[in-house]
């Protein structure tokens, strides 16, 4: 018991220790897309935004679980939505983030799990 | 020693460095040639050339100094009629005195100089409303192409004015497209119009729209004061009972007709020193330079924070503009512009009868257009050394370019589609860097067939910044020698022309430039004959040393590569600050290509430099 409240005390210290708000950029695997966000953490509450490429999507259903978060962004894509699911581990100045969609057709196959890293910009 | 390696060590075809030119050769050369005229109690122009007889007047009367210098170089003094220096004796004293004022005006380091307030032009014009709007329209379609100044291109703010006719058509292509966006769903969304309702009155429905646009529009946060007079106007067209929708058209179009929206501008700097540039302001510095367009919301952002004039920022960001497909507006037309290829397709078409594949394939007319622009998109993606313009292993290939010139399609290490790919070239393919590239050897030709004569001073002034002077009046054109019983060459026709102790200062540097390129004909296709005879691609400097062909050209300027920088740099940092450079810029100029040799002359270095530059990122003081 005790050893489980001194890990669950410890993953809160990390993550208050890393507060997410700013704009944190990086890159998809095949390093020719970049992928920025800006989060705004109040405690264990999150929001933010995605940026495309002429405007932002907010960030929705966000989690914070110790030094993991989650989120979804819903894109529209020729009147198609895709809800497109983050998940994140929290490092000191990192976010390693795993994506996967959900596609907006049952027919559409969901493209596979990527993998990447955000650093804080600012 | 080999043949390239003597033409190396004598590179006449650039003038060569005046260190033993001294303040006394100028005052013989003022005394000789200028004071004649202006001298006296009368001087000719109210110029005296007395008065820069002391050593102190390069730092009083640099102005005048400078005068000099660009009436000289261009041949426009001494005028015609009087005795002329020959050309060896102008360049000396021309590039002494530019050396000179160099030397003394950068001794405190760059600093930034005028940030002139500047009109978007058509493409930025067009670009802007996209990305403001959501609306894919050509809406610059209608306005008058922008003329060149400064550094060459068409975004210098000396040529960018605002004449009542233009602002005409600038207020048409508002309306236009403002009445187009207000029925399009997306355009509706990004404008945030919401339909005034019992909880919404009209007034406050259009304020909110303005409190969303406006910032974007302006490109910076705005103040109460900004919105009321728009407000006014929709407030205007109510009272001429026109319909919710109408009014905001007609309040937006006040929008984008305000000097706010159309030109761009920094707060000014009342302090008497330097100061970085308010993040906003750089911000639309920074995405007008790499992206011909407004700030994206992430650029908004930063500068929000205050965050973007840090450098650890501000080179990210760097990266990641240039990573976005929307560089491909700076890469297309920076490259256009500087290499004049631009006109091909407009006021440059070759002969259709001469050359039937340009004139009836729109693909392989695209394909040589593109690339030098994909070349130098790549060099910058790839991060590959600037001197690749001037010779490279590598080329972008479409499978009709590589039929042009001649590939065989199978020996290539690709196989090549419709899609330009980066493709390793073969050995003694004679493609490498700019100079291989139809686009390029097609600007400097004639529509019917070659000029050494305008290859050669495409060489001297797009590569190495060194344009010869334009010919003395009164020297005939090279057509009025054609003789029509005594058919001659186009080398023996030059070699008359050189003969004329007048033209032959110029043409010993310009032709032998051309002469290498011979093999090229007027659409870039290799050949080795012309007209039933061999090509002569041989060519003589005014030292008499000899090359040939196209791959000694590129080695002797690669050996030359400083010239190349220099020019490459000074049109970058002028393009990136929308006006033309001024002595001061040269002090960056330098500092730039210091970090460009630092970083092995990588590509990426140069844009990195260019805005890291204290020109780029800072604002100057006030008078």
């Amino acid at each position: 018991m005790s050893t489980r409240l001194f890990l669950l005390a410890s993953l809160a210290l990390r993550l208050s220790a890393a507060d997410l708000t700013g704009i944190w950029t990086g890159q998809l695997p095949d390093a020719t897309q970049d992928i920025s966000f800006r989060f705004a953490q109040t405690a264990a509450t999150l929001t933010g935004k995605f940026y495309t490429d002429n405007e932002s999507i907010p960030i929705k259903n966000t989690k914070i679980e110790g030094d993991r978060i989650t989120f979804t962004v819903t894109v529209e894509l020729n009147g198609q939505f895709n809800i497109i699911t983050y998940t994140g581990i929290v490092h000191e100045s990192e976010i390693e983030f795993t994506r996967t969609r959900e596609s907006g057709r049952k027919e559409e196959k969901p493209f596979p799990k990527q993998t990447f890293v955000l650093r804080r910009l600012a | 020693m080999t043949r390239v390696p003597a033409v190396i060590l004598l590179l006449a075809a650039v003038p060569a460095a005046s260190a033993a030119y001294t303040l006394e050769d100028s005052q013989t050369f003022l005394k000789t040639y200028c004071a004649g005229c202006h001298s006296g109690n009368k001087p000719a122009g109210g110029f005296n050339a007395s008065d820069l007889t002391p050593p102190a007047s390069l730092n009083t009367q640099a102005e005048r100094w400078t005068r000099v210098l660009s009436r000289v170089r261009i041949n426009e003094m001494p005028p015609r009629g009087s005795p002329a220096p020959d050309l060896a004796l102008r360049e000396n004293f021309t590039k002494w005195i530019d050396e000179t004022l160099h030397a003394q005006t950068c001794s405190t380091g760059p600093a930034p100089g005028p940030a002139p307030i500047r009109r978007l032009n058509r493409d930025e014009y067009t670009a802007t409303i996209r990305e403001l709007l959501d609306v894919h329209l050509n809406v610059g379609h209608d306005l008058p192409a922008d003329g060149a100044g400064g550094e060459g291109f068409d975004n210098a703010a000396e040529v960018l004015f605002l004449s009542p006719v233009l602002a005409e058509k600038y207020m048409d292509a508002a309306k236009r497209t403002l009445e187009f966006a207000i029925r399009d769903s997306r355009a509706r969304t990004r404008l945030a119009i919401v339909e005034p309702s019992a909880a919404l009155t009209p007034i406050v429905a259009a304020r909110n729209i303005l409190n969303s646009f406006l910032p974007r529009a302006f490109r910076r946060p705005v103040a109460e004061h900004d919105t009321a007079v728009f407000l006014d106007l929709f407030r205007t067209a109510q009272r001429d009972h026109q319909t919710f929708d109408n009014s905001v058209v007609y309040m937006l179009r006040g929008v984008l007709m305000s000097p706010q929206f159309l030109f761009i501008s920094a707060p000014p700097n009342p302090t008497h020193q330097p100061r970085p540039l308010d993040d906003y302001a750089l911000a639309s510095r920074l995405s007008y330079f790499l992206w011909g367009s407004m700030p994206d919301e992430m650029l908004f952002d930063l500068a929000g924070l205050g965050k973007l004039h840090e450098p650890a920022v501000l080179k990210e960001e760097i990266g990641r503009m240039l990573r976005s497909p929307r560089a491909m507006g700076f890469v297309e037309s920076f490259i256009s512009q500087w290499l004049g290829t631009r006109a091909l397709g407009r006021e440059f078409t070759p002969d259709a009868k001469l050359f039937p594949n340009y004139a009836t394939d729109a693909e392989l007319r695209a394909d040589i257009g593109f690339q030098p622009t994909v070349f130098f998109q790549t060099m910058l993606s790839k991060d590959a050394p600037l001197t690749d313009l001037l010779d490279s292993n590598w080329t972008i290939l479409t499978r009709k370019l590589a039929t042009l010139y001649g590939f065989d399609l199978k020996k290539l290490p690709k196989e090549l589609d419709e899609q330009p790919k980066r493709v390793d070239l073969p050995a003694d393919s004679h493609r490498g860097g700019l100079l291989g590239m139809a686009a390029v050897l097609t600007v400097s030709s004639y529509p019917y067939r070659t000029s050494p004569v305008l290859r050669g001073k495409w060489v001297l002034d797009s590569i190495l910044g060194t344009p010869p002077p334009p010919p003395p009046p009164n020297v005939p054109t090279l057509e009025e020698h054609v003789s029509a019983t005594q058919p001659q060459t186009m080398r023996e026709r030059l070699a008359q022309h050189r003969a004329n102790p007048v033209c032959a200062g110029c043409h010993s540097r310009i032709d032998p430039l051309g002469f290498a390129l011979e093999n090229y004909d007027a659409l870039g296709q290799w050949r080795t004959e012309e007209a039933g005879k061999p090509i002569d691609n041989t060519g003589e400097l005014t030292d008499g040393t000899r090359f040939a062909g196209p791959d000694e050209l590129r080695a002797i300027l690669l050996v030359r590569k400083d010239l190349f920088l220099r020019n490459l740099t000074s049109r970058m940092l002028g393009f990136a600050l929308g006006r033309g450079l001024t002595r001061k810029d040269s002090c960056a100029v330098d500092a730039i290509l210091a970090q460009l040799s630092a970083n092995g002359y990588k590509s990426q270095a140069l844009i990195e430099a260019v805005v890291m530059s204290p020109v780029f990122r800072d604002q100057a003081a006030a008078d």
